[in-house]
């Protein structure tokens, strides 16, 4: 009964440390990425091309050290898909196709923005 | 590190957590399941098995769910040992499919419980006629406890009014060579104690015996290591000295 107990203390405890954890990491992590592709934008937008390479590939990197973080407790496969974007991105302002780097933007943003979403325990993510 | 180690590690640690978790929720086999375990059981077998195949689940995916259900499996056995209320619901309440003899037929029929599975369950149990059967109880595990008539029993001492010796558990003192220290003490024993006790039956050192154990009527019973190991049975304690 005394073990049951602890089992129960010690799992909701975990739950809840790590659930906390990860919607404040995710959230986090989402919000420095989505900062660093709004730089990138402008740079697009107003065609600096040097810039806009130079910032892809830092963000490049940072998502690489972020998503190793990310990937404990999310699925693989987004983490994925934002660096298949972000690699777009970076092979768009090299090529200077803004059309097609801001396409890949876009991608980046949307998956980046429904990081933090997706792990919120809200009524229509549990049902 | 290759997908190759990656998942072999995986399914490592999914093992390890799934076992520790198995083991968490108690020591009852298949057969004596609560309905909820048996839920739980299947649950996770499938949970663990999912991220050790999909490499592109995450870890803690596959994790926080096990834990849940080990939760949800302690949360469960509280109340039900709380509340027998809450018991009746979530494991159900054992029914009497036979009563002096005499099959139930509403409860079979309630229960939807076929007449050729009760009969062979209680020709399982050793009872070949239903009448002859005190009662049957169909357990809220699915298990059916068949009692026989008085008249049908086997016999016992206490129906002959016999007096028995006390038998309790015997104590294993060497076990593959190995001494058994914890119930050496348990029974007030010593290794002093115990070598002289194998000293006249050949044996110099607890790495040439396979197995002894000491029951409680004070008989030693040794069997000697390797394949020509032999077995000697040897009085080393008066029935009164035994202690535990």
């Amino acid at each position: 009964m005394r073990q049951k107990r602890w089992i129960l203390a010690g799992v909701l405890l975990a739950v809840l440390a790590l659930g906390s954890f990860t919607m404040s990491y995710a959230g986090q992590v989402a919000q420095g990425m989505l900062t660093e592709l709004a730089h990138i934008q402008q740079s697009i937008e107003s065609a600096a091309w040097p810039r806009a390479a130079a910032q892809a590939a830092d963000a490049q990197a940072l998502w690489q050290r972020k998503a190793q973080g990310l990937d404990l407790f999310i699925n693989h496969r987004q983490t994925e898909a934002v660096e298949a974007a972000l690699g777009g991105v970076a092979a768009g302002a090299r090529a200077r196709d803004a059309g097609a780097a801001l396409v890949k933007l876009a991608e980046a943003k949307a998956i980046l923005e429904h990081l933090p979403r997706h792990e919120t325990p809200t009524l229509g993510n549990i049902i | 590190m290759s997908a190759t180690f990656t998942t072999f590690l995986r399914t490592v640690l999914l093992f390890i957590l799934t076992v520790a978790v198995v083991r968490c929720m108690g020591k009852r086999q298949m057969a004596q399941l609560q309905p909820f375990e048996f839920v739980i059981t299947l649950l996770i077998a499938d949970l663990a098995a999912s991220p050790m195949g999909d490499m592109g689940a995450s870890l803690l995916g596959g994790v926080v769910p096990i834990l849940a259900l080990l939760a949800l499996h302690s949360a469960i056995a509280l109340a039900s040992m709380r509340s027998q209320k809450f018991r009746g619901w979530i494991c159900g309440k054992p029914s009497v499919l036979i009563r002096d003899g005499k099959i139930q037929a509403a409860e079979l029929e309630r229960l939807c419980y076929d007449l050729n599975d009760l009969m062979e369950a209680v020709r399982n149990q050793g009872v070949m006629n239903p009448a002859d059967v005190s009662a049957a109880i169909l357990e809220t595990n699915g298990g059916l406890s068949v009692f026989p008539t008085a008249a049908q029993r086997p016999v016992c001492p206490a129906d002959l009014q016999l007096q028995t010796k006390y038998e309790g558990i015997p104590l294993t003192l060497i076990l593959d060579g190995r001494t058994q220290h914890k119930n050496l003490l348990t029974g007030g024993l010593s290794d002093a104690w115990l070598m002289k006790q194998l000293a006249p039956l050949g044996y110099t050192d607890t790495s040439e015996v396979f197995l002894c154990s000491l029951d409680t009527q004070g008989r030693l019973f040794v069997q000697g290591a390797g394949r020509r190991g032999k077995l000697h049975v040897a009085p080393a304690l008066k029935p009164e000295q035994v202690r535990w």
